[in-house]
């Protein structure tokens, strides 16, 4: 039963940095949404370039194969799921699993130490169902249909040996209507 | 004659003495520095070490990372320069910085020193405890904290009679001060 719910969590999510069994408690799933995390900010043209396709040449990043977890053997391979755990759990929010295409993949993870502090470059391809639209004075006037697909970089640190997201683009690198560009990559 | 002979002999003597004393050097081609040198050497290493490890703070630090400081590569060299050259460019690309709180816990202690042969490398075996922040100088948003401790392999070597950190290995990150 619980092979099988984690086989349906991993189908729906796709986050291809997940090891086979791995079992996060409740506790370290739920955290804030992006919206309650610590507040955006306006890296978008920088992080474009610095978490950019061609990036993961840059520096320490791990970019985890399939179905295994990467081979590093430093303390970057120790951090890099929880990484990708700690970025799940925020998009999921505690909200229940949510039907596929809709899913968010963690395409890349960059490490950087800075005297001991760790701060993670994430790079995401997020899945998204089309929500609704909404004219000033508050009346739904659009329900939207079908998917749009976002690649975003995104910058997520330690507080108190916690992984938590710091930034997050406000305008994302790439965007797609449907399931398409990084999704279908 | 007889007295030729002695002349030749302490000539000789003197000789052999000025050769042997020649391996006491630290000059790196007589053999191994002697037990007092190597102290002294071990002295003028962890002086060093304390040099780039401020020169790495000084560089990250607000309000902006700073990779062309010039304390950076009188301090390091080879692959220890290039690669906090490049987390110093980032931190400066991404607007972030190091800062420490008021009162900070950090400190470093050099576990061990070990120096080559010829006194030219020393591999080190570091521990830091630290508590500084990571942080979005615009905002002074909080991105990375807490106290840790990290565990380092690092190699020293010396050139031009300077010592320079030239590798540095992150061997562990734990939480809380455990060194």
């Amino acid at each position: 039963m619980h092979g099988r719910l984690i086989s349906i969590l991993r189908s729906r999510f796709r986050v291809r940095d997940l090891s086979s069994e791995r079992d996060v408690p409740c506790t370290e799933r739920r955290g804030r949404s992006a919206g309650q995390a610590l507040a955006p900010v306006a890296l978008s043209v920088v992080l474009l370039g610095v978490l950019g396709p061609g990036q993961e040449g840059d520096g320490p990043t791990t970019t985890a194969p399939s179905t295994t977890a990467p081979a590093e053997s430093d303390w970057r391979a120790t951090q890099h799921e929880a990484v990708v755990d700690a970025r799940e759990a925020l998009w999921l929010d505690g909200r229940p699993a949510p039907a596929p295409p809709v899913r968010l993949e963690v395409e890349s993870v960059a490490f950087e130490e800075i005297d001991g502090a760790q701060v993670a470059l994430l790079r995401t391809c997020i899945v998204s169902e089309q929500g609704d639209t909404f004219d000033i004075f508050g009346g739904i006037v659009e329900r939207g249909s079908g998917y749009t697909t976002n690649q975003s970089g995104e910058v997520m640190g330690t507080v108190e040996g916690r992984w938590q997201l710091a930034t997050r683009l406000v305008t994302q690198a790439r965007s797609w209507e449907g399931e398409a560009g990084c999704a279908t990559d | 004659m007889r007295h030729r002979l002695t002349s030749a002999l302490g000539i000789a003597l003197v000789v052999l003495l000025v050769a042997c004393s020649g391996g006491d050097d630290d000059d790196g081609a007589g053999g191994e520095p002697a037990v007092d040198d190597r102290e002294a050497i071990e002295a003028d290493v962890r002086s060093a070490h304390e040099a780039s490890d401020a020169a790495r703070r000084d560089s990250a630090a607000g309000p902006s990372a700073n990779p062309e400081l010039a304390a950076l590569s009188d301090t390091h060299t080879g692959p220890a320069l290039a690669e906090w050259v490049r987390v110093t460019t980032r931190l400066q690309t991404l607007g972030m910085a190091l800062r420490y709180p008021e009162g900070s816990q950090r400190a470093v202690s050099i576990d061990a020193v070990d120096l080559d042969d010829d006194a030219a490398e020393a591999s080190l075996e570091v521990c830091t405890v630290s508590d500084g922040e990571i942080y979005l100088v615009s905002t002074g948003q909080v991105v990375s904290s807490g106290l840790r401790t990290t565990r380092t392999n690092e190699t020293m070597v010396r050139q031009d009679e300077t010592w320079r950190l030239s590798d540095r290995e992150v061997v562990a990150i734990e939480d809380g001060a455990t060194c």
